[in-house]
């Protein structure tokens, strides 16, 4: 039914568990590392579920932002007004991403390429200006400081950046790890077959329209779900994280990365925000150089950092 | 609150005002689409550097920024021209030898990216070059205001800025019309491998189209740089609009974009008199999203 039995769940598991245990140790060397690898798996997280809308179904999406934050927003408030804890709160935050989700996906069925494009580019712009005007929920542009963090289980305290560190490389071992499976069953392979000949898909009987907004669904959800982690991480959170900027931020990682491959956004969101970090202290010119990044990959690179490897491997292993 | 009847008619006339420059800009983006099938992301920066080219030569040369506007129009577009040449046609080119499915949204895909990339880069430029505090254009007339009756009172820059929107939009269309080469531009737009059969050389009306495009949009942030500032993210503020312009009107078509700059510019300005003015931005989206729910091609219906 799913197109996926055991033995290949069992083997797909087995790399992510050797990933996940060779990242153990790196919390050993230092904050500052500890707390740039929590921001590069919280964007792993957002650039692989934006992989199954941009490179896996075809759907242009420039304002994923928005749904990182309505999760952000929603563990937030949930947890400051109502007092439920984040662990519950993280998971409600992706539901309400995905209701979201909803709202845009099911009027944007019939749109294509850039009339995609300007939708979501339009929803996320909607979003960031309710976060900004419903100051009585939201407080405005001035953001939400003082959110909870993760509540603590026995002796270990979430507030301590290390213990935060595994919670996070739980998290985004297991999405990524789901959504890998999701690529690999009946749905992701219908994913592609949208994103290949939407018309001959259809005419093969397949509900397009329902595997489009799955994929909407999931995508969001997983976006939902990395926002709510990140406020209860840095405890801080305001309108900025929904920008657009913050969408093509997200967006540039995935098709940087290299789109459909699932991998490639990963590798996308690790390159990017290393060299975020790198280039901090030529503030000025950071966009300079990242905007040229995108530009000379798009022109010379279409397939990304992915498409590079791929290149360079089939080079080293001689003339296949 | 109560709305006064005379503020109406001042928003309405304001609205108008500013819906000539959105119709200026957006007719550019159009353009583009229509002719090229490209999604250009960066218009709003060949918006924003005819602003700061404007901005150096009037602090060079001296002189009213108006009458500068026409040289810094054509200077950006001649950088459209060489954008065009070093990274649009070569991808044009490497395209024609792609076959398959999802080639179509590959290249869209790709053209977006590519433009994000260019808007990025002209915006972090820009700050580097001008620095991030916004800057004024000074002009003897933004200080005039002309009285018309009923006790309303515009600056002589709006009022001016508005001829010039009109004089622009009606050139433009005349040339479309008239001449040979908009002829041509408008059959590369309908069908670009008819156009090709009948001896249009169709890089050449890229060429072209980049040019008027890129111009336009410098020209008009020119006239607006002495009411409004000039600094680096302004066309970001802009190209979103910009784009719900060139879908409310239809993408592709010339007469829909300006239409469609005066009704959103319109509907900005009374929905911010009713609704309050925090909502003003949100308005052209809500036109946007209704269009493309109930008429996809646009407020003309796919007419060009």
């Amino acid at each position: 039914m799913l197109g996926i039995n055991r033995r290949m769940i069992l083997e797909t598991a087995k790399y992510y568990i050797i990933v996940a245990l060779l990242l153990i140790p790196l919390p050993l060397a230092g904050d500052y590392v500890t707390h740039v690898a929590i921001l590069v798996m919280l964007y792993t997280i957002t650039a692989a579920s934006l992989d199954i809308l941009v490179g896996y179904t075809g759907r242009l999406s420039l304002g994923h932002a928005a749904f990182f934050a309505v999760g952000a927003y929603t563990s937030t408030l949930l947890a400051m007004n109502l007092g439920v804890s984040p662990w519950i709160g993280i998971f409600a935050g992706g539901i309400m991403a995905s209701i979201f989700g909803l709202i845009l996906g099911i009027p944007s069925l019939k749109l294509r390429g850039p009339y995609l494009a300007i939708a979501t580019l339009g929803f996320g712009v909607v979003v960031w200006l309710m976060l900004i005007n419903l100051d009585w929920l939201t407080r405005g542009p001035l953001g939400i400081p003082g959110i909870p963090p993760l509540p603590g289980i026995g002796p270990i305290d979430f507030r301590n950046k290390v213990s935060f560190y595994y919670v996070a490389l739980l998290f985004t071992v297991i999405s990524i790890f789901l959504l890998h499976l999701l690529t690999k069953s009946r749905a992701g392979r219908i994913f592609v077959a949208i994103r290949e000949d939407e018309d001959a898909a259809l005419s093969i009987g397949v509900d397009v329209p329902l595997f489009k907004v799955y994929a909407f669904l999931v995508a969001t959800f997983f976006a939902g779900i990395s926002g709510g982690l990140y406020a209860h991480y840095l405890r801080y959170i305001s309108p900025e994280i929904s920008t657009l900027s913050e969408s093509i931020y997200m967006l540039s990682m995935t098709i940087i990365g290299g789109f459909g491959t699932l991998i490639g956004p990963v590798m996308g969101a690790i390159v990017l925000s290393l060299l975020q970090e790198l280039l901090r202290s030529y503030l000025e010119y950071r966009y300079l150089i990242y905007g040229l990044l995108i530009v000379l990959v798009m022109r010379f690179f279409p397939k990304g950092i992915y498409g590079i490897i791929e290149l360079l491997l089939e080079k080293a292993g001689g003339g296949k | 609150m109560i709305v006064q009847p005379i503020e109406v008619i001042e928003q309405v006339i304001l609205g108008l005002m500013i819906g000539g420059i959105y119709g200026i800009i957006g007719v550019g983006l159009t353009m583009i689409f229509g002719v090229m099938r490209l999604s250009n992301f960066a218009h709003g920066e060949f918006y924003m550097i005819g602003a700061y080219i404007a901005f150096t030569l009037v602090s060079v040369m001296g002189g009213d920024p108006y009458i500068i506007a026409p040289l810094a129009a054509i200077a950006v577009g001649l950088i459209g021209i060489l954008i065009n040449k070093l990274l649009f046609k070569p991808l044009y080119e490497e395209m024609k030898e792609i076959k398959g499915g999802a080639a179509f949204y590959f290249q869209d895909l790709r053209f977006i990216m590519l433009t994000i990339g260019l808007s990025i880069l002209f915006v972090d430029l820009a700050l580097v070059l001008w620095g991030p505090i916004p800057l004024s254009i000074p002009s003897s007339l933004t200080e005039v205001r002309v009285i018309i009756p009923g006790g309303l009172s515009f600056s002589l820059a709006r009022i001016i800025t508005f001829i010039v929107a009109v004089a622009t939009l009606a050139a433009l269309y005349t040339f479309l019309k008239v001449t040979k080469t908009g002829k041509a531009i408008r059959a590369t737009s309908q069908n670009p491998s008819a156009a090709m059969l009948v001896g249009i050389n169709t890089y050449k009306i890229y060429d072209i189209t980049m040019f008027l495009s890129t111009a336009l949009a410098a020209l008009a942030g020119c006239i607006l740089a002495p009411i409004y500032n000039v600094y680096p993210t302004m066309g970001l503020d802009v190209v979103a609009k910009a784009f719900v312009v060139v879908i409310t009107g239809g993408m592709g078509n010339v007469i829909g974009s300006i239409l469609a700059g005066f009704l959103i510019g319109l509907a900005e300005n009374l929905g911010g008199l009713f609704l309050g003015t925090e909502y003003k931005q949100v308005v052209a989206f809500i036109i946007m999203i209704i269009v493309l729910w109930l008429k996809p091609e646009g407020i003309l219906g796919g007419k060009k």
